[in-house]
């Protein structure tokens, strides 16, 4: 949830990126960050295995001066996609402003998609929250490959709540869509922030 | 809905505090963030970037600590100490929802620095029951907010 610093005049939101297995959540990071000028981007940390799969999160802090006469930071988090990890993404899901949900548009993971979102839904209950009033986006990421599913299928599949989320197309490994996602789910956050904080 | 609302004065006092903390046990940095690790106040000379950072993993790993804590029946650890060769860290949980990390070197002792951060937590729990009553108050912080003309959060690089 949104934390503001009036001595720093500073608005701190969390974004979590959330998706099954290798769906490509930490290279929407790595793209982000290698991308963003220099002085909006923190550094790029990241908790993997030796393997290269993300182990605890992946984690870049962002600034933006979207509402007037603040910094507003974005902290960006990934969750680890392997279900053995899943006190993990709870514990990374605490306190999300925000969240992108990945999924990969291959054919054969879509099992994986329907099972990770339903695991999102889960983990949200937990913390005594849900979709409906925690704002998310879809990406369908990996629309390079030649074995996809069509994009109105997908959303047919993961896009069900009583609150339909936009999505995206993404190839996240070239850009396509990163950004645009990721303005859609800070504009959606910040506009809620500011709505409930009205006179 | 927001989690934690901080005023001017009050970050001037956390400010301050952590300021004498860093004096007293000689640390090389003191932070004060929530368990989301978002930074309250803190005493350090490194960048911007480095705070966040640190911050993040510090509260990323008090709350795996806390999950552990749990699988042994304990309901929760209440400080976690990090021992390094030249440096170290010492976190401390304050009032269930805050945590205050003390980085020192070989200068102080964990004692010393367990001995002057108990003191801290006590001036700062007036602070925290403040802040607590601000964020129960509905909407917290009333009508200061508007987007600036640009829509877009973020741009690429050109």
């Amino acid at each position: 949830m949104a934390f503001v610093n009036f001595g720093k005049k500073e608005i701190n939101f969390k974004i979590v990126y959330y998706g099954p297995p290798l769906c490509g959540k930490t290279t929407n990071l790595e793209y982000l960050h290698a991308s963003m000028p220099d002085h909006l981007k923190g550094q790029m940390t990241m908790l993997s295995t030796r393997e290269d799969r993300t182990l605890y999160f992946d984690f870049l802090s962002l600034k933006s001066d979207a509402i007037k006469g603040f910094i507003s930071r974005f902290q960006l988090y990934t969750v680890p996609g392997q279900p053995v990890y899943d006190q993990t993404r709870r514990i990374v899901l605490t306190g999300a402003d925000g969240i992108v949900f990945v999924a990969d548009s291959q054919w054969d993971q879509m099992e994986n998609n329907v099972s990770s979102f339903k695991n999102l839904q889960e983990n949200l209950n937990t913390h005594k929250r849900s979709l409906n009033d925690t704002p998310y986006v879809l990406q369908f990421n990996k629309r390079d490959l030649p074995n996809v599913a069509p994009s109105h299928y997908m959303d047919f599949l993961l896009n069900q709540g009583e609150t339909r989320a936009e999505y995206f197309d993404v190839v996240a490994i070239s850009g396509e869509g990163v950004y645009e996602s990721l303005n859609l789910i800070c504009r959606i956050v910040m506009a809620q922030f500011i709505e409930a904080n009205k006179m | 809905m927001t989690r934690g609302i901080v005023t001017e004065q009050q970050s001037k006092a956390l400010n301050d505090m952590l300021a004498d903390l860093e004096v007293q046990t000689e640390a090389n940095a003191v932070y004060l963030t929530d368990q989301g690790g978002n930074i309250l106040a803190c005493a350090s000379s490194a960048g911007d970037d480095t705070i966040q950072t640190v911050a993040a993993l510090a509260a990323g790993s008090f709350a795996a600590t806390r999950q552990l804590a749990s699988m042994i029946g304990e309901p929760s650890f209440t400080s976690v100490f990090h021992k390094g060769e030249r440096a170290n860290i010492y976190i401390q949980c304050l009032d269930e929802d805050y945590l205050l990390l003390v980085i020192f070197g070989r200068a102080a002792t964990l004692g010393l620095v367990k001995l002057y951060t108990d003191n801290t937590c006590r001036e700062l729990l007036p602070i925290f029951r403040q802040m607590r009553e601000q964020g129960m108050q509905s909407g917290g912080v009333n009508g200061k907010f508007e987007f600036s003309d640009d829509s877009k959060a973020f741009t690429r690089n050109a």
